[in-house]
């Protein structure tokens, strides 16, 4: 009789001890896989979100908010980075400078690769050094301050410093308006933007011929009156006005302005350009000159896209901050899907300069600093008008 | 047999079908309605609550919007003239209805009248900038806002804004009473509330922070429907948790109002369930499996016992020990089994002994197998070996299993492997049988060839294979192929030696002959094969055939010479040489004879002879002939002298011119014999010989007009060097000699025939190597001219003798003979030859053959040189011959035509006057020959003298090599005896004029 041999295994002398030991090391390897294919869930990719959430300011950092949470649900929809989800871990710095580097330092406990913020230059200036020691890369929106310009450190962002912005201010002004006296008002909460942004317009606007009547600082609170502020600002003599404050005071003291002076040329720092000021500057807003790198008229295909995507997830248009912010994750998404390794974030970012923005491609020197064009921009009939 | 299932596998596996299947099935089925029942009723529920809550949302949106329409109805009452100051009305509404963090009262143009609580700075604001503020003052009913900060106090807002005969009242509502009423909902099931606006901000929540930071839920799918106006309860995931959210919409506003809780809280009572049921469904399932385990394990075992014996049994073990008591069958099968296998154990024992038998018998086979010295093999229907004997494995120089499984083209040239495979297993399919030699290699690669036979056997249990025998032949073949080689060899040797060669057997047999002898006499081995040699002719030409078989028999060889006849009827001069070839036993077995042509050297040993004797003839001729020229110069120097006498009478001048033609005639006789003994070249010129043809043809047809001859020359001939005048003697002799062939009678020569034809041809012609013998003649390039005439001809004696001097076929008196000799002469002397074809009755030709030149023919110079007696004879002759007679004829003679005659009879005394008289003697007239010194000699002592010596040849002689080279040398020229006064005459002006 011919045993029939099948792959070396004897059917015939198989015990009831065999074929349970079988089963079981059949059950044994399924569970194994299940647990291994479990465990190989991939972890998420931590990216950290500080900005200004709540207050008076909280236009910047909402806005800035929902434009890196678009951009990273966008990019879980694509499947992630290199298979990985990318979870945004949002933080409140409350425009508190303290916060923010309690903030900053809770997000690296999380263990977040990069930081996209703050919002407002005096929180970056008190969160970078802290970024520096702890060697984790921040990229900043908004951020323009010329404080933190030209530095090698890990503070990179996607607006450019300031110096360009009050210069072509102060050029329209003095050359396109023929405005000889200016008054500045400027908002003491976010000095490291507001004053360096006062001294390169005065530097500029006096090159071109031109003087600076006044200076005036104030600081929000219930003492603050800027009706009064406006009268001051009218009694200075001057033909026009810049504002360096956010969008709602700047709002405010539009209209104290207008009731002043309805003849006034008034000019507002980049800052204010929110859907807030034209809300509550009313019809004081109109006529009101901004210089932006955001072209909210833009009809660029990536912009009406983005727009497009942006109104159907938050229902309202996105502002400069919020492009702003998502242009800051996209950088930061094209670094890291060279290499996660958040210890060469910043080299990956540097050495490949060059990068698509929604409103069109942009460069960052070596210093983290970016190069893009400003825009003259006017209030009109309720919305944002580009003028250039 | 295939495996199957165990008998307690397979009762497991029925249980399991018919137990515990039915009811996990059941319990399932149990379960899932239950799930289901439950999961409906908590989702219902919970959607039953935010539906209460959202329409206590409602009621307080609406109070909160009554609120504002009265203070709205109220404000035309109201003092708007003074936004300086407080209102104190809307300062007590605002106090007793905490509903609003503030209230505006906006003119038609959105700016704040008054406000409360009352800020300064905010009266006379525009807030025409936001949208709820527009649409109220543009719809004219109450507008909701969207939250948005407040620039008093920084903090998320919404107002309502409701429109008034003056304005437009706008309050900010106090976010803190939506999130009030959502804190309702908060419980220890996890649930809590959540309210949104309508572009899905959080508005009011367990987390006051999502509010004060303004975050919008439209990432949740649930949000994203309740947005799009669907109400209900909605599955979906947040953070990584299951939720269920059911969800309202606040019919005033359009916000919702969710509530929320785990799935994991909300359908906690659904798994405790689930849990419990399934703990259940294992427990009476493990029991009954104890149960039916303990009752299988019972049945089982008596059969694992038998299982156990039938190993036994399987492995040879047959002593088999009867079972405990189990149930009958079992047992019944036991007894069987215990049955069985005491009957295989017989068998076996059975078998075993027939085996050794069996292989006591397969050794002695495989002795006598291996014993045998020739080779024994079986091979598979492809070829490979399946077994050998130790004499193919020794041949092979292999083990008798190395072999196995090898192709016997294995052991080939790989180029003949596949042809043998093929042609090897072809032919045994096809026939059932192949034999042959092949050759192959040891495994030291010593070449051996194999004769062998293999045949298709079929074995008694059907299997068909190969069987073969084989036997090593390689000495065989070695052998014979140097008895092949050996074989080629010689018939090499005998095919190729130009000798015929013939082979006969002892009876005289043809057995073969070589190509040579097919060459020579035209018969194949095919005509002749074992037959006798055709009987060949002459003396000796039977006896030859007939003596084979004597010489045969005394093994002698032998050698004759005679005569053969060839198939063509050619008869031929041959040399045979016989010799016996021996057989066995030393006896010959046949002859072999080489037959050597010598018909051509038979013809120019003939033709030699003949020539020899022409040359013979020639000498003493040439003798005569000088004797009788030097005897008729006298005779015709004192005719001619006579003649010049005017006291002679008629008659006894006409007697001496009568004399002088007859001296005339007899001078052209010894000139002709002249030429034929030593030809003589006077002038030799190159000649284009198709000219000289056209001359003589010309002379010859103004004499001979019933003589036509046709030309037929080559355009391009080659020059000859000749002398004209003796060519031109050779062509009359040759057109009389036909002339007389053709008109034996004479003929008419005046009378115009086209009937007899001398042809004449003309061609250039390239003498070989092998044609110039016996001719005399180099190889080179020749001029042939061949004259064809259609006489009677002649036959072969008369042929052999045409060239003799004085052989004619003429009567007497009708010819001198002398003719075709001084043409065969004077031809040879041009360094030709001359050679003749007739047959009686088909007429003759002549083929000549001159010697071609590369010189160009120069035109003659046909100016005459005027005679001496043209000249001044100033001067004196020196007249020197050894003959007196010839020189007082020759001195008179000079007289006569006025010289001055100095004489001398040697040449001693020649050069002696010469040397006195040089001065004054104008002319030396030599003879050439003369005892002690011959005209060379003398000439050469004279032009010591005088380099510029005139000096005149003259001889019996004609002009030859000799006179030739005397001419070159300076000599001015030559007169040949007899010669009269005019010949004299002419010749001395031709001198003396030309200098």
């Amino acid at each position: 009789m011919t045993m029939k041999r099948y792959a070396g295994f004897d059917f015939s002398v198989i015990s009831n001890a065999r074929l349970r030991q079988a089963a079981l090391c059949w059950v044994l390897a399924v569970l194994i896989v299940l647990v291994a294919g479990c465990s190989k869930e991939k972890s998420p990719l931590k990216i950290g979100f500080a900005g200004g959430l709540t207050g008076r300011y909280s236009d910047l950092g909402t806005s800035g908010r929902n434009g890196a949470t678009l951009a990273v649900e966008e990019i879980n929809a694509a499947g992630g980075i290199h298979g990985r989800p990318v979870e945004l871990i949002v933080r409140d710095d409350q425009q508190d400078p303290e916060m923010a580097v309690q903030v900053d330092n809770d997000l690296i406990q999380k263990g977040v690769v990069a930081i996209i913020g703050h919002m407002t230059s005096d929180m970056a200036m008190a969160a970078v050094p802290l970024m520096n020691r702890k060697g984790v890369l921040m990229i900043s929106p908004t951020v323009s301050t010329t404080f933190l310009s030209g530095k090698d450190d890990d503070f990179i962002r996607v607006t450019p410093a300031l110096s360009e912005e009050p210069k072509k201010l102060a050029d329209y002004a003095r050359k396109g308006l023929g405005v000889s006296r200016m008054a500045i008002i400027c908002d003491k909460a976010n000095r490291a933007y507001t004053e360096d942004y006062a001294d390169a317009f005065k530097s500029c606007f006096g090159n071109m011929g031109g003087h600076v009547t006044a200076t005036i600082t104030f600081t929000h609170g219930a003492d603050t009156h800027f009706d009064i502020l406006a009268h001051e600002v009218s009694a200075s003599g001057c033909e026009g006005v810049l504002i360096a404050a956010g969008a709602l005071d700047a709002g405010m003291i539009c209209q104290q302005l207008h009731r002043e002076n309805a003849n006034l040329h008034i000019f507002c720092s980049g800052w204010a350009m929110t859907q807030d000021f034209i809300q509550s500057a009313g019809r004081a807003a109109d006529g009101v000159m901004f210089a932006q790198f955001y072209d909210q008229n833009s009809r660029k295909d990536t912009f009406m896209q983005f727009k497009k995507r942006f109104e159907a997830r938050f229902g309202a248009n996105p502002d400069f901050a919020a492009v702003a912010a998502y242009d800051a994750a996209q950088v930061l998404f094209a670094a890291l899907s060279q290499s996660p390794d958040p210890q060469i974030l910043k080299a990956t970012i540097l050495k490949q300069k060059r990068f698509h923005g929604v409103e069109g491609d942009f460069e960052i020197d070596a210093f983290g600093d970016p190069i893009r064009r400003f825009f003259l921009i006017t209030v009109a009939n309720g919305g944002f008008k580009t003028l250039e | 047999m295939p495996a199957h299932s165990t008998l307690k596998s397979t009762l497991t596996a029925y249980f399991m079908m018919a137990a515990c299947l039915p009811l996990m099935l059941a319990g399932t089925a149990f379960l899932h309605f239950f799930s289901v029942t439950l999961e409906k009723e908590i989702t219902g529920r919970n959607f039953l609550m935010a539906k209460a809550m959202a329409g206590e949302v409602n009621r307080f949106l609406s109070d909160y919007r009554s609120l504002l329409e009265y203070t709205a109805e109220q404000s035309g009452t109201l003092s708007l003239q003074a936004p300086s100051e407080p209102d104190s009305r809307l300062e007590a509404m605002l106090l007793k209805y905490s509903l609003f963090e503030n209230l505006k009262l906006l003119d038609t143009k959105g700016i704040v009248r008054t406000l409360v609580p009352f800020l300064q700075d905010q009266t006379g604001l525009d807030m025409s900038g936001y949208p709820f503020v527009r649409k109220a003052m543009s719809g004219g009913a109450p507008v909701w806002s969207d939250v948005y900060l407040s620039p008093r106090s920084g903090h998320p807002v919404i107002s309502l804004a409701v429109p008034s005969r003056s304005g437009i009242v706008t309050g900010d509502m106090n976010l803190g009473i939506l999130q009030d009423i959502t804190q309702e909902i908060i419980n220890a099931n996890g649930a809590y509330a959540v309210m949104v606006d309508r572009d899905g901000t959080v508005i009011a929540g367990p987390d006051p922070v999502a509010v004060s930071q303004r975050v919008n839920m439209k990432d949740v799918r649930m949000v994203r429907h309740g947005l799009a106006g669907e109400e209900g309860s909605f599955q979906y995931r947040y953070k990584g948790e299951n939720q269920i959210g059911s969800m309202a919409i606040v019919p005033q506003t359009g916000w919702l109002l969710i509530i929320i809780q785990p799935e994991s809280r909300a359908f906690a009572v659904i798994h405790q369930g689930k849990w419990l049921l399934w703990m259940v469904i294992a427990a009476i399932a493990v029991v009954a499996l104890a149960v039916f385990g303990y009752f299988l394990r019972k049945a089982v075992a008596p059969l694992l016992r038998l299982t156990d014996m039938t190993r036994k049994i399987s492995c040879g073990d047959y002593h088999i020990e009867s079972l405990p008591d189990s149930y009958p069958e079992i047992e019944r099968l036991a007894d069987d089994f215990k049955f069985m296998a005491e009957a295989i154990n017989a068998r076996e024992t059975e078998l075993r002994q027939s085996r050794e038998q069996v292989q006591r018998s397969e050794k002695r086979l495989r002795d006598i197998y291996d014993s045998v010295s020739d080779f024994i093999y079986t091979q598979d229907m492809n070829g490979r070996l399946l077994s050998v004997n130790r004499a193919m494995a020794d041949l092979f120089e292999y083990a008798p299993e190395e072999l196995v499984g090898h192709v016997v083209s294995d052991f080939m040239k790989p180029v003949l492997r596949h042809l043998f495979e093929i042609e090897y297993l072809a032919q045994l399919q096809a026939t059932g049988r192949h034999q042959g030699v092949f050759v192959c290699y040891t495994k030291n690669k010593r070449k051996v060839y194999i004769d062998y036979v293999s045949t298709i056997t079929r074995s008694n249990d059907g299997e068909i294979f190969i069987s073969g025998i084989g036997r090593d032949v390689t000495e065989r073949m070695m052998a014979e192929r140097a008895i092949r080689e050996k074989e080629v060899w010689i018939r090499t040797i005998l095919e190729t030696t130009p000798i015929p060669l013939v082979v006969c057997d002892a009876a005289g047999g043809l057995q073969f002959i070589n190509s040579a002898f097919t060459a020579v006499f035209g018969w194949t081995l095919d005509a002749l094969q074992g037959k006798s040699m055709p009987r060949s002719s002459g003396e000796n030409g039977g006896t030859v055939m007939e003596k084979i078989p004597e010489l045969c028999r005394s093994g002698q060889s032998c050698t004759l010479e005679t005569r053969q006849e060839a198939k063509d009827g050619r008869v031929l001069d041959i040399l045979i040489a016989a010799a016996p070839i021996q057989g066995s036993h030393e006896k010959p077995s046949g002859m072999v004879l080489s037959l050597m042509d010598l018909t051509e050297k038979k013809k120019m040993e003939a033709s030699l002879l003949h020539a020899q004797k022409m040359e013979a003839i020639g000498t003493l001729a040439g003798g005569v002939a000088h004797d009788f020229n030097n005897l008729m110069m006298a005779i015709q120097g004192n005719i001619s002298l006579m003649l010049l006498d005017s006291g002679l009478s008629e008659t006894a001048n006409r007697r001496l011119r009568d004399i002088d033609h007859f001296v005339q005639q007899g001078a052209s006789l010894t000139r002709q014999l002249l030429g034929f003994a030593k030809g003589g070249k006077y002038e030799v010129r190159p000649v284009n010989l198709n000219e000289l043809l056209r001359e003589y043809h010309d002379i010859f047809s103004r004499t001979r007009k019933d003589i036509c001859i046709r030309e037929d020359y080559d355009a391009v001939l080659w020059n000859v060097a000749v002398d004209s005048g003796q060519m031109g003697q050779v062509l009359m002799n040759l057109y009389i000699n036909a002339a007389h062939a053709m008109l034996p009678e004479g003929g008419n020569a005046a009378e115009i025939s086209h009937g007899n034809t001398i042809r004449v041809c003309t061609e250039n012609v390239w003498v070989k190597d092998s044609a110039v013998y016996p001719f005399e003649i180099r190889p080179g390039r020749y001029v042939h001219v061949s004259v064809t005439d259609t006489g009677v001809g002649m036959d072969e004696s008369i042929r052999r003798r045409i060239f003799e001097p004085f052989f004619t076929t003429r009567e007497m008196g009708r010819g001198t003979g002398l003719g075709l000799a001084s043409v065969y002469g004077i031809v040879k002397n041009h360094g030709g030859c001359i050679d003749v074809q007739s047959q009686p009755g088909r007429g003759t030709v002549f083929h000549l053959y001159l010697p071609a030149v590369e010189s160009l023919v120069l035109m003659p110079d046909r100016t005459e040189a005027p005679g001496a007696a043209a000249l001044s004879c100033d001067g004196v002759v020196l007249l020197v011959d050894d003959e007196e007679m010839i020189l007082d004829v020759g001195r008179q003679m000079l007289e006569r035509m006025g010289w001055r005659v100095s004489t001398a009879s040697n040449a001693y005394d020649a050069v002696s006057i010469y040397s006195e008289r040089h001065a004054e003697i104008v002319l030396v007239i030599l003879d050439m020959i003369m005892p002690e010194s011959g005209g060379g000699v003398v000439f050469d002592q004279l032009k010591a003298i005088d380099p510029n010596v005139n000096v005149l040849l003259s001889s019996g002689y004609s002009i030859d090599g000799q006179a030739q080279a005397i001419l070159e040398r300076g000599c001015r020229g030559f007169l040949q005896k007899p010669f009269n006064l005019q010949e004299l005459n002419r010749k001395i002006g031709e001198i003396l004029v030309k200098g």
